[in-house]
This record gives structure tokens, C-alpha cells and sequence, in this order.
């Protein structure tokens, strides 16, 4: 705990007899880039709320930087929150907005001033200082909410969603400038998002919650290459899954005995005993589509066919029927590389290396 | 053609205002500049007279009562309508509210405040309570004096504040509240910087629709006050119906009149102005 920037202990948060937060526990470290990611309504908005201070709690506490800010109301916590619908106040300009914090602790206007003016230049916005909300686009409206919130030098900056109202190519620009300004005011950030995309691509850690539960923390890379359940594995990326029985256990080489496609080999992380139920997972990047069977494959090889296919420009994703299931495949377009393309209905093989099969989940043992 | 259409629309519109508005604001103003009849009435003589009558101290004393009356009593009226607009506008029951604001328009206004006088009245509830509880031992006198004036405007016009308010104050995105207290405000700092500009128009209209009728009030000084507590218009009926004196009684609802419509226009400039760009402090 000691260190730790946020530390979040045994909260419980319910509205009524409706539990929105169960149990949670989470330590965040100084200078995070910490993202909280989940479908909607997994209370993830609500965990934020709660360390913001719009919230009291159920049960539990939270501490910031070691002090125990539970029963703080919301304007003496040293964090800031930059909103999702931004909440600029629409009677104030640019400069207005973002000098709030500081004319509320009555800072000399001299100093104001130019700590405005640096922090509307951190964000790029030197040029709109005197225009009102309402004239902003909704990408500098973000970046004002942003320099408003960072201006109070909290020690931990919120975003909730901040990006979801923006168009896409925006959402990538500005997801990139968000990093390099945490580079440079080197703040704790926690990022509240549903878009794993966005996590993937930023985040120090991601902690993955649904209905109220933290269910994993960890990288990018542990959450995507090594989730704990079939729920990550199928909100992180996209995945094949699984359930079937473990045949037998060699070290991590275990043989599972899928309904859908018989005894696969899978690579088992988590220690598991023979004739447990279990899940595994198959992410489509990692399954491999040819026209011909192929020869040299270490891995199980599939007859199929080729029952849809949706194209996005750098790849296609194909769905092929094989036995009793439908994979889900991603095809990368190489230019120049006939042998990429595949057509509906065509009967195909697909096969993937025995280390890509995944157990996710021991459901019995 | 086109044009002419057009016309066609507001005629009924203008015949309306024009037969009912317009010309008796004229009546007025033209009786306002005549002789006085001997038996009330006006005589056919143009003249100056109400005018210089007008210009007494009584008058002026009036006037000032009148403004400082309705004043206090807009003023309160603002305070009480914005908290109680604010939390109909985040409660769920907000159609149950809004009902129980209107029920009172059901009953007749004079009947509302002869309410009043059973109510604070020396055999009024108040008194009577009092009484029986051994606070006092006589009446006190809570009727026909100033403040039982204030109140009943109060009581009276009330409504008009809470409704343009409650209209304002339901568009008003709550979260920009939270933004404040994140940005160290308190609740009060929050509701003063943040929630005050943002419904200034609807405290605008509120103050227009509450000042302007209880300026003109006549009914209720008559009523539940005294001579402390006369207004314009007490003035305007006692020169019309006692003194009989026609061209005063016209002269001074010209110059109601004009003193309402400065208001008016000082509300609506105020009211309809751009937020201010310049930094605040």
C-alpha cells in the first residue's frame, strides 16, 4: 500500500438493494497510466465517481497517496476529473473554464494568467482562448476539459470516456496526444473506457471488470495473452472458445476433448487436473487458412468452409464452418499474395500451432 | 398575394390587442391631459393640470412605498423559488410538484386572500393557537400592516417564479455542478458561479412576471394593509371611485404604466444579453 497512489480497500457500493460495486480492491501506482475497462453498466463509472468523491460509499475506503480520502467531499480531494460530455461551463470561455480552480483558491491574476496560458498550450489550444464552449469543435472541447483539470495539479487525473463522443480518427489522435501528455506531467492517470482498443493501446495496467468485479489486472499484454477467465478472453480482442474435458496433463501440454472439434491440444497456464471441465480459447489471429491441406502442420489440421466474410480493408475476417463449430478466422491482405484470397463457400483447411490454444477457465475439476 | 396572406394571419391577433390593449392605453393617456368634470367624468378642455397635481410629495412618497413593497417582496419570492425550483427540477415526482404549484389558481384570487384574513386575522388559526397555547395573551396584530402586504404578494405570485424557473432550471446539465465541486468549489461556490449564470434567464423572467403585477397590485393592500402599506394602485381607485377625479387617476396609470414598461426593458436588455467574455473575478 505504502507508494501506492490511489489504494482502493474493500469498497462496496450498492444504489438501493442494486450492488454496482462488490468488494473491490485495487492499488495504483504513482504515475500509472491505470485503465478500468468493461461493458457498460459494469461499474467501472462508478468506481471512478467513488475516488472523485460524487459517491459515498457503501463499504470499504480509499486512500490517496496514503491518506485516507473516503469521507472527503469531492473539492478537497486532490484529484481532478475530466468528464465524458466534458461539462465545460457554457457561460465562461476557454480561459474562464480553465482558470476556474483557480480563482476559486484566489490565486493572483497575474499568475493565472500564465498558468493558463501554459496549460491551454500544453493541450494546443493557445489559439482559442477567448471563445466560448459552444464555438469548439468537440475535440478541442476535450482538450479544454482536459488542461481545466490538469491546471489544479492534482495528483491523479480521472477521464471518464473521454473519447467516446468523438469520431474515430479523432479518438486515435487525440488517445496519442493524451499519452504523450502524461509522458510529460507524469501524473497518475485512470482512464474509464469500454473500448478495449483504447486500453490495449495507452495503458500502464488495465484492470477488466464486469457486473460490479474486478477480474484480472494486469499489461496489455498478460490480459490479452493470458486471461483468467472466458469473459476477458472474449471483451479483449476477439476469441474462439472452447468448453471441453481435460484427456490428460504433461507439464503444460494438456489434450481437452472439445465438443465442437474433438481432443485439441492446448497450452494449460493454470495447473489443472485430468477430466476437468474446462474453457480454451483460440484467438482468429492465430488460426491459419489454406486452400490446400497442408503438409507440415504441428498443430490440429480442420476441413471447412467458408461461410462468411466480412472485409476491413488491412484484413478480412472469416467465418469457417468446421465440424460442429463456426471459428472465427483473421485473414491479413498481403499485397501481391494471391493465396490471401478466399472466396464464399469455398471448402478450406484451416490449422494453428499447438502453443496458440489457450486454457482460459477450469470451470470443474 | 404572398404578403397579404401574411396580413391575414394577424388580424385577429391585432384586432384583438388593438381593441383591447392599444385603445385603452389611448382612453388613458387622452384623459390623462384633460379637464376634470365637476361630477367626475372628463370635459373637453386640454390641460396639463393632472399633471401638476402628480407632482405632490404624497405622490412620490407612494411610489417609493410602492417599488420598495414590490421590491421585497420579488426579492423573496427569487429566494424561495430558486431552491424550491431547483429541487422540483432533480426530483422524480416532477409532474406531482408542478400539479401541487398549480392547485392554488383553482381557487378565486380574492377568495385566496380573504383566506388570509382567516388565517392571521384576531380570531384568526394563528391567534387562536397562540392563544390556547398561553403565549399571548391578547391578539397580535399580523393583518393590515406592511409585512401581512408582503406576504400575501408573496403567497400571490409565487407560482410565477417557481415555473419559469423550473422550466430554466430543468434544461440545466447537473453535471456541470459536480465539475465545479471537482474543481474545488464548494457547494455554495458551485451554486453561485456555475448554476446562478446559467439560469439567469429564467431569474429574469421570474423577476418580470412577479414584479410587474405586484407593482400594480391594488387588490391586495386594499385588503390585508394600511395606510403604511398604500400602493398606486389603492391611488388610482381612490381618485376614480372617491375624489372622482378622472385625469389624476388616468395621469398616474401613465405613469404606471411607463415605470413598468422601463422595467420591462431594463429585464429584457439584462435578460437577453450575451455571457460575458471577459474574464471574471
Amino acid at each position: 500500500m505504502k507508494g501506492c497512489s490511489v489504494t482502493i480497500k474493500g469498497v462496496n457500493k450498492s444504489f438501493g438493494s442494486t450492488p454496482i460495486l462488490k468488494n473491490i480492491d485495487l492499488e495504483i501506482k504513482k504515475g500509472e497510466f491505470f485503465s478500468m475497462l468493461g461493458p457498460s453498466g459494469c461499474g467501472k463509472t462508478t468506481l471512478l465517481r467513488c475516488i472523485a468523491g460524487f459517491e459515498p460509499l457503501s463499504q470499504g475506503a480509499i486512500f490517496l497517496n496514503d491518506r485516507d480520502v473516503t469521507t472527503l467531499p469531492p473539492n478537497e480531494r486532490p484529484v481532478n476529473t475530466v468528464f465524458q460530455n466534458y461539462a465545460l461551463f457554457p457561460h465562461l470561455s476557454v480561459f474562464d473554464n480553465v482558470a476556474f480552480s483557480l480563482r476559486i483558491k484566489k490565486i493572483k491574476t497575474s499568475l493565472i494568467e500564465d498558468k493558463v496560458r501554459h496549460y491551454l498550450e500544453l493541450v494546443k489550444l493557445s489559439d482559442h482562448l477567448y471563445k466560448m464552449p459552444n464555438q469548439l469543435s468537440g475535440g478541442q472541447r476535450q482538450r479544454v476539459a482536459i488542461a481545466r483539470a490538469l491546471i489544479n495539479e492534482p495528483e491523479v487525473l480521472l477521464l471518464d470516456e473521454p473519447l467516446s463522443a468523438l469520431d474515430a480518427k479523432l479518438r486515435h489522435q487525440l488517445l496519442v496526444d493524451l499519452d504523450a501528455l502524461h509522458d510529460e506531467v507524469g501524473i497518475t492517470f485512470i482512464y474509464v473506457t469500454h473500448d478495449q482498443q483504447e486500453a490495449l493501446g495507452v495503458s500502464d495496467r488495465i484492470a477488466v471488470m464486469n457486473q460490479g468485479e474486478i477480474l484480472q489486472v494486469g499489461t496489455a499484454f498478460e490480459i490479452y495473452d493470458k486471461p483468467v477467465n472466458a469473459f476477458v478472453a472474449e471483451f479483449i480482442g476477439e476469441t474462439n472458445l472452447f468448453n471441453g474435458l481435460v484427456e490428460s496433463v504433461s507439464g503444460t501440454n494438456l489434450m481437452v476433448n472439445t465438443k465442437q472439434l474433438g481432443i485439441i491440444p492446448v497450452n494449460g497456464a493454470i495447473p489443472v487436473r485430468t477430466s476437468s471441465q474446462v474453457t480454451v480459447s483460440l484467438r482468429p489471429e492465430k488460426v491459419k487458412l489454406f486452400h490446400q491441406r497442408p503438409v507440415d502442420s504441428k498443430g490440429p489440421v480442420y476441413e471447412g468452409i467458408v461461410e462468411e466474410i466480412v472485409y476491413a480493408g488491412y484484413q478480412s475476417r472469416i467465418y469457417v464452418q468446421v465440424e460442429g463449430a463456426i471459428i472465427k478466422v483473421q485473414q491479413p491482405h498481403i499485397v501481391g499474395a494471391g493465396s490471401d484470397h478466399f472466396s464464399w463457400k469455398e471448402p478450406v483447411y484451416i490449422t494453428w500451432d499447438p502453443t496458440s490454444c489457450c486454457l482460459v477457465e477450469v470451470i470443474s475439476t | 398575394m404572398k404578403s397579404r396572406s401574411g396580413y391575414a394571419y394577424i388580424a385577429p391577433l391585432s384586432l384583438w390587442m388593438g381593441l383591447l390593449l392599444l385603445a385603452p392605453i389611448g382612453i388613458i393617456l387622452s384623459y390623462s391631459f384633460l379637464k376634470r368634470g365637476l361630477y367626475g367624468g372628463v370635459s373637453n378642455q386640454i390641460t396639463l393640470e393632472a399633471y401638476q397635481q402628480l407632482w405632490s410629495p404624497l405622490y412620490a412618497k407612494v411610489f417609493l412605498n410602492t417599488l420598495l413593497l414590490s421590491g421585497i417582496a420579488t426579492v423573496i419570492m427569487i429566494l424561495m423559488a430558486i431552491p424550491t425550483a431547483y429541487f422540483m427540477a432533480r426530483s422524480k415526482r416532477k409532474t406531482l410538484w408542478l400539479f401541487l404549484i398549480i392547485i392554488p389558481f383553482w381557487t378565486n384570487f380574492l377568495i385566496r386572500i380573504y383566506a388570509w384574513i382567516a388565517i392571521l386575522g384576531n380570531n384568526g388559526i394563528v391567534n387562536q393557537c397562540l392563544l390556547r397555547v398561553g403565549w399571548i395573551d391578547q391578539p397580535l396584530r399580523l393583518l393590515y400592516n406592511p409585512l401581512s402586504v408582503i406576504l400575501v404578494l408573496v403567497y400571490t405570485y409565487l407560482p410565477f417564479a417557481i415555473l419559469p424557473l423550473f422550466s430554466t432550471i430543468e434544461k440545466f446539465d447537473f453535471s456541470l455542478l459536480e465539475a465545479a465541486r471537482d474543481l474545488g468549489a464548494t457547494r455554495f461556490q458551485a451554486f453561485y458561479k456555475v448554476l446562478i449564470p446559467a439560469i439567469k434567464s429564467g431569474i429574469f423572467s421570474a423577476l418580470l412576471f412577479c414584479f410587474i403585477p405586484a407593482f400594480g397590485q391594488y387588490a391586495v393592500p386594499a385588503l390585508v394593509g394600511d395606510s403604511r402599506s398604500y400602493m398606486m394602485g389603492n391611488i388610482i381607485a381612490r381618485e376614480l371611485t372617491i375624489t372622482r377625479n378622472w385625469p389624476l387617476s388616468a395621469a398616474i396609470s401613465t405613469l404606471l404604466t411607463l415605470a413598468t414598461l422601463f422595467a420591462l426593458m431594463v429585464f429584457v436588455i439584462q435578460g437577453s444579453r450575451p455571457a460575458r467574455v471577459k474574464p471574471i473575478e
